[in-house]
C-alpha cells in the first residue's frame, strides 16, 4: 500500500474530504488581510486584485512555504 | 449594479447548470465579469493631475445606447460566445466555454435589473432599460459613494442572500471533492493548462476565490460605509434616499410583460437549442460518494491515489467523487 505525491498535504482533507485544517486558516487569513489592506488603501478593493489575492494567500503561498519547510528538513 | 452577488451567483449557476450540462465554471465567471469588464473602467474613470478621464454621464454610458449599455444585453452574451466558439471551434473546450459565457453574462445582465437604471436586456430589439428598482443606481457619484450606497440598501441584502444560498443550500460546491469531481472534468483543457503553472492548492484556491473574494468584498465595503464613512442604512425599496439619484428608467405594465415574455422566450430557446444537446447522461450529483481515504483505510482498503488527477477523473466517472 503506497501513497504517492498526489495525495494532498496533511490537513488538506478532513475525514469527509471537504474542508481541512489548513483551509480553515488560509481562507479566513486571505479575507482578513484583504479587508485590512483594502480599507487602508481602497484602490486595492477591486475585482481584479481580489481573486488574485485569494489565490496567492490561500493557494500559492502555503504550497511554497510547505515546499520550503520540507526542503530545510 | 450588483457587487458581491456577481461573485456568489457563479456557484449557484455551476450547481444548477454544471451538474446537468457540460459547462465550464471558468467560462461562467468570465461571462459574468464580461459586461463590467468592457464598461466599468470608463464609468468611474480616473483622475490624473486634476483632470478626470471618464464618462461625463456614467449611468447613460454604462447602461444605455449610445454607450456601452449593450454589454448588459442578452445579445452581447450570445455574440461573445459565438465569437469564442468560432475561434476555438476545433477545440474540445469550445462548447463548454461558449455555454458558460452565455450563462454567466446573462446572469449578470439579469441581476442588474435590480437597480434603478436597469439593463437593455432585449437590445438591439429595443433600447428600453428593464428595471425593478430594488435599489438606487449609484455609479454617477463615484466608486466609493456607489459602494456605500449599495451596501446601505437592499443591495446589501441581495449579496447576503446569495451568500446564504451558497452556504446553506449548496456548500458542497465549495469542496475539493466537488472541484475535482465536477468542475475540473468539465473543462480539462483549461485546468490542465493551469495545473502546469500553479500548484494543486492554488487551483482549488482559484476555484474558491470568487466566493472568498465575495465575502471579503461585503465585509470591506460594509465596514467602509458604516464604520468608517458613517453612511446611513436605508433598507427601503429603491433606497438609499440620501443618494443623489439618476432618473430611473420608466417602467410600465406593457414593458414589464414584454420583458418577462421576451426573456422567457430567449431562455427557453437557449435551453432547447444549446443546452439540451450537451446534457450529461447522468446528473453529476446523483450517485453515492466515493468513501474518504480515512473510511477506506479503516476498512483495510488501499488509500493509494493516482498521481494524475485528470486521468483519474477520466477513468472514474466524476459523479463517484461527489459528496453532498
Amino acid at each position: 500500500m503506497g501513497v504517492d505525491r498526489a495525495v494532498p498535504a496533511e490537513g488538506a482533507l478532513t475525514a469527509s474530504g471537504q474542508w481541512g485544517r489548513r483551509d480553515l486558516i488560509v481562507y479566513p487569513l486571505a479575507v482578513v488581510t484583504y479587508v485590512l489592506l483594502g480599507l487602508a488603501w481602497k484602490p486595492l478593493l477591486n475585482w481584479v486584485l481580489g481573486p488574485i489575492w485569494v489565490v496567492v494567500v490561500a493557494g500559492v503561498l502555503p504550497s511554497s512555504l510547505h515546499r520550503l519547510v520540507g526542503r530545510e528538513r | 449594479m450588483s457587487w458581491a452577488a456577481h461573485q456568489f451567483e457563479g456557484y449557484v449557476l455551476q450547481r444548477h447548470f454544471g451538474e446537468r450540462y457540460t459547462v465550464s465554471y471558468l467560462a461562467i465567471v468570465a461571462g459574468d465579469a464580461a459586461p463590467d469588464f468592457f464598461a466599468k473602467a470608463w464609468v468611474y474613470g480616473v483622475t490624473i493631475n486634476g483632470h478626470h478621464y471618464g464618462s461625463s454621464d456614467p449611468a447613460t454610458f454604462h447602461r444605455s445606447w449610445p454607450g456601452a449599455g449593450f454589454t448588459h444585453s442578452l445579445a452581447f452574451g450570445v455574440l461573445l460566445a459565438a465569437l469564442l466558439w468560432w475561434a476555438a471551434r476545433r477545440r474540445r473546450w469550445a462548447v463548454p466555454w461558449a455555454l458558460g459565457i452565455v450563462i454567466g453574462q446573462w446572469a449578470h445582465a439579469i441581476t442588474d435589473i435590480n437597480d434603478s437604471k436597469g439593463t437593455m436586456l432585449l437590445f438591439p430589439l429595443t433600447k428600453h432599460n428593464f428595471s425593478i428598482g430594488t435599489w438606487a443606481y449609484g455609479a454617477q457619484v463615484g466608486k466609493y459613494h456607489d459602494a456605500a450606497a449599495y451596501f446601505s440598501s437592499f443591495g446589501f441584502v441581495m449579496d447576503v442572500t446569495w451568500f446564504l444560498v451558497v452556504v446553506l443550500l449548496m456548500r458542497h460546491v465549495l469542496t475539493r471533492r466537488y472541484f475535482e469531481g465536477v468542475v475540473r472534468p468539465s473543462d480539462p483543457a483549461a485546468w490542465t493548462w493551469l495545473s502546469r503553472r500553479l500548484p494543486e492548492e492554488a487551483l482549488v484556491a482559484l476555484y474558491r476565490s470568487m466566493f472568498v473574494y465575495g465575502v471579503a468584498r461585503v465585509i470591506a465595503w460594509t465596514t467602509y460605509a458604516h464604520a468608517i464613512a458613517h453612511f446611513r442604512w436605508d433598507l427601503h425599496w429603491g433606497g438609499p434616499n440620501w443618494l443623489a439619484k439618476v432618473s430611473p428608467s420608466t417602467q410600465t405594465w406593457p414593458w414589464l410583460i414584454a420583458g418577462i415574455v421576451g426573456v422567457t422566450a430567449v431562455l427557453g430557446a437557449f435551453r432547447q437549442l444549446a443546452l439540451q444537446p450537451h446534457r450529461r447522461s447522468v446528473p453529476a450529483h446523483s450517485v453515492p460518494a466515493m468513501p474518504s481515504m480515512t473510511e477506506r483505510a479503516s476498512r483495510g482498503q488501499s488509500v493509494t491515489m493516482p498521481s494524475n488527477p485528470v486521468a483519474t477523473a477520466e477513468a472514474m466517472p466524476p459523479r463517484l467523487w461527489i459528496q453532498q
